[in-house]
């Protein structure tokens, strides 16, 4: 299944593009789609470790099972405020 | 006026607080996060700051924000509670975040007000990033 990934700030810099999509088996995890961005985006391994992930506007844990459609965003240390 | 929103332009303060004002609230309290000149980057090295810029993930930080605000009326004794941060380009001693709130009491427009400030930083997908006349990194955040 193909999931639709948002990266922002130094994971969008990283990856060189504001989003990508990842070509999964179904029943993937969260982790599973950080592993196969750092495959495709292989400058993205450094970030990753430090970021949270987002499904549908929710973070949600590296377990997270996704599902075709979801939209997953890469989110590194927050800074807002 | 929205009571929660994210906006380019530069925030108004006293609109914010005239919008949790209320005929039940005897205080309104309000917090204002500014950019400040100087600041040590990734190094620890003392630089100045030409101007701040603030990323968000719109649709994802207005819920944050929302829920933040929501939760803030459940912890606390509040009436209204607002909160606009501002994206792009922050320039140094402008506003970044304004929040206000209302309650019958001091106590709780206190502590709830500084409540939403800690929440913000800890939640909301919103990224700094400092530039410098010859340079330009993101600031480090909370990674929870």
């Amino acid at each position: 299944m193909k999931v639709e990934v948002l990266l922002f700030a130094a994971a969008r810099e990283a990856a060189g593009a504001e989003r990508t999509t990842v070509d999964l088996a179904d029943g993937a995890s969260v982790a599973d789609a950080f592993a196969a961005l750092g495959s495709k985006h292989p400058p993205l391994r450094a970030v990753l470790p430090s970021c949270r992930a987002a499904v549908d506007e929710e973070f949600a844990p590296t377990t997270r099972k996704l599902a075709a459609g979801a939209v997953l965003a890469v989110l590194p240390p927050v800074s807002g405020g | 006026m929205d009571l929660v929103a994210l906006t380019a332009a530069p925030l108004d303060v006293a609109a914010l607080s005239a919008s949790v004002a209320s005929e039940d609230a005897g205080a309104i309290a309000t917090f204002v996060g500014t950019s400040r000149r100087v600041s040590r980057d990734a190094r620890n090295v003392e630089r100045p700051v030409r101007t701040l810029w603030y990323e968000a993930y719109g649709p994802m930080a207005l819920r944050r924000l929302a829920a933040i605000a929501e939760d803030t009326q459940t912890r606390f004794a509040v009436t209204r509670v607002a909160v606009h941060h501002r994206t792009g380009e922050v320039p140094v001693g402008e506003a970044s975040v304004a929040i206000a709130v209302s309650a019958p009491h001091r106590a709780a427009a206190f502590d709830a007000c500084r409540f939403v400030i800690d929440e913000i930083k800890r939640s909301v997908p919103i990224w700094k990033r400092e530039r410098f006349s010859d340079g330009e990194e993101w600031v480090e955040g909370y990674s929870g």
